[in-house]
């Protein structure tokens, strides 16, 4: 078992094996070998943690993807904005939760969950206008009236490509 | 906005799920959602931008950066195909910079059929690097290859070009990570073009895949010693015996893919008999003219290369109209390829129920087989008997004697199920109730027979009770599953 400090300094016993879908830990791990030491994670708070590693445990034993992985195999990871419907159940939640999975995912180095976050995002933008995603995430517009014209007519052959 | 969006790594992990050249579906090759982005704020700008000018059709979106050449390009707001460029000043120095505003994110363009704009880039300097990124230009549609230094960038590493001429022998030196070579020319060569041509590719040192015409023996020895070289095509529509070395054994030790469409074998021959191919998993050869005894010295320099361990699939379809049949002593030749997957021989072959059987045995893997044997002597007894061995066999083509039946009732405990299309070819039939008895007992996977044969009403008899027999055996399933 592994024991995990969160930034709000909540512990979490956790399998190796299913934390180690974390590359981070993963190596933090190999680094001090044996050891009853904690990991502090100041970056996840517990909701955020609690998550991932239910994530972790429901996809225990799969395989991870290798760190020299080829080039053709992430592309094509990348074709398709399709998710599994555990993961897509499993990804429903608030925006605010969904970024903060995506932040933890990134920092604690777990691809496959990137990938459910960020294609979810991408599912999100798909079929929006600008004015529609600024709304959608809270954005505000720093471009003048004109340089939001100028970058239109220039994209325009993408437009009815 | 969420702090997770400023993070240039997550936000080029998100964005890569809305290119449209990374989506599967043609339809979705629309790339709104990054354009749209690209409009949304000035931290995702640059990201979307980026993936969105990566891929480009033609030069007219460049152009399109141009105020005085927009209106022209986009009339009506949608995009012009030709025509218009006509009559249309070329660049100045200020506009030649707003053409390059988005030439640095391009990675991958095709040129389209209008080469009519390209007057206009008269102002550019030879010496400019307009695309430093280009990975892949497609050339293959345009005849015109004037300006053709504004794409050899140093990162290029696929290109296709229509045509060779001198300006083409700066590609090794300004692109030399290139690896894939495609030059489709399809006009006749001279010999300064193909010692041109030979100079070019004697100077890639990282080809993976070519795609060229005829090669001299330099360019064959500069090949062959290539470790990143895995495929080669080679097309050609005359003749220009090549002046082997014949010392020189050549030995490609990782070319996996080998294809010639070609007018006559004798070059093919020629390497084959000079090379051994370790490696080699798949032998192309369409050829115009192929006579016997050309055949005969293509199959034995095959089996005696040192591909014969490893090809899976060999390929050899000669449009020769009045070609002899094989003899089976050159046919042997063929089943020397233990790892054969695919045989397609479009070649008149001389076949019977033993040499089937003992082709069969040679090639126990066999998925794919279609030979050409006019003289239908192979019997259902001597098929039945040669596909035993084949149990992976998926698809044939193979004419049969189907008039002679030979077997009787013991067809019923003779079943062969990964059969699944046949073509019997010529293949003559006079009684089409008893031969589609024999092939629904025999192969109960195929469902239809293929043919291309004069009775041609016959068997489409036999189709017809395929077709009943199918729906009676339905029937019976259906209701033995009620019965249980």
């Amino acid at each position: 078992m592994v024991l995990l400090v969160t930034s709000d300094n909540v512990q979490f016993q956790v399998d190796k094996e299913v934390v180690e879908r974390s590359v981070l830990i993963k190596n933090m791990l190999e680094d001090v070998g044996e050891s009853d030491q904690s990991i502090p994670l100041a970056n996840v708070s517990s909701s955020v943690l609690k998550k991932v590693i239910e994530y972790c445990e429901h996809h225990r034993g799969e395989p991870l993807p290798s760190a020299d992985a080829d080039q053709n195999q992430d592309e094509t990871r990348k074709r398709t904005t399709d998710i599994s419907e555990w993961d897509q159940k499993f990804i429903t939640v608030d925006q605010e939760m969904l970024f903060e999975i995506i932040l933890a995912a990134n920092y604690l180095d777990i691809k496959s969950l990137l990938d459910v976050g960020c294609k979810t995002v991408a599912n999100m933008i798909k079929g929006k206008t600008p004015e529609e995603i600024r709304r959608l995430f809270n954005i505000v517009n720093d471009f003048t009236p004109e340089e939001e014209a100028q970058i239109k007519k220039e994209n325009e052959w993408a437009e009815d490509r | 906005m969420h702090r997770a969006l400023v993070v240039s790594e997550i936000l080029l992990e998100i964005f890569a799920y809305l290119d449209p050249t990374r989506l599967l579906s043609w339809r979705s090759k629309r790339c709104l959602p990054l354009a749209a982005l690209a409009r949304t704020c000035k931290t995702f700008h640059e990201p979307a931008m980026d993936l969105l000018w990566a891929d480009v059709d033609g030069m007219e979106p460049l152009l399109g950066c141009v105020p005085r050449l927009h209106p022209l390009i986009y009339r009506l707001g949608i995009k012009c195909c030709s025509g218009w460029s006509q009559g249309v000043e070329s660049l100045s120095e200020h506009e030649s910079r707003q053409f390059l505003r988005h030439a640095a994110r391009v990675r991958s363009i095709s040129r389209t059929y209008d080469d009519g704009y390209f007057h206009l880039l008269t102002v550019l300097r030879i010496e400019t690097c307009v695309f430093p990124k280009l990975r892949v230009l497609d050339w293959s549609n345009s005849r015109d290859t004037s300006l053709l230094h504004l794409f050899m960038s140093p990162t290029l590493r696929h290109c296709a070009l229509p045509i060779f001429h001198s300006d083409l022998k700066s590609i090794p030196t300004c692109c030399p990570l290139l690896e894939n070579l495609s030059i489709l020319t399809p006009a006749a060569h001279t010999s300064d073009e193909l010692s041109l041509l030979s100079d070019i590719i004697r100077s890639c040192k990282w080809l993976v895949e070519l795609r060229c015409p005829h090669l001299d023996f330099a360019a064959w020895k500069h090949l062959s010693n290539l470790p990143t070289l895995l495929t080669v095509k080679i097309y050609e529509r005359d003749i220009h015996p090549m002046d082997w070395d014949h010392l020189y054994s050549a030995h490609f030790f990782n070319l996996t893919t080998l294809t010639f469409c070609v007018n006559t074998s004798t070059d093919v021959i020629t390497v084959m008999q000079h090379s051994e191919f370790p490696s080699l998993k798949e032998f192309k050869m369409m050829v115009n003219e192929l006579p016997c005894t050309g055949a005969e010295q293509l199959f034995h320099a095959l089996s005696l290369c040192k591909a014969c361990k490893t090809l899976q699939r060999i390929e050899i379809l000669s449009y020769d109209e009045g070609g002899e049949d094989l003899p089976w002593t050159t046919v042997r030749y063929l089943f020397s390829f233990p790892q054969l997957r695919t045989m397609r021989l479009s070649y008149p072959i001389y076949l019977d129920n033993d040499l089937l059987l003992e082709a069969m045995s040679s090639w126990p893997h066999i998925r794919h087989l279609e030979l050409e044997n006019p003289l239908p002597t192979v019997t259902f007894r001597g098929l039945c008997a040669a596909l035993r061995i084949c149990p992976h066999l998926h698809t044939l083509l193979l004419s049969v004697d189907a008039v002679n039946i030979d077997i009787g009732s013991e067809v019923e405990s003779i079943q062969h199920t990964s059969l699944r299309i046949w073509d019997v070819d010529h293949s003559y039939v006079e009684d089409p109730g008893s031969v589609a008895r024999i092939i629904f007992s025999m192969f109960p996977s195929i469902d239809h027979i293929d043919y291309d044969s004069d009775n041609r009403h016959l068997w489409h008899e036999v189709d017809t009770n395929l077709d009943e027999f199918a729906a009676r055996r339905s029937l019976i399933t259906e209701a033995a599953a009620a019965t249980t």
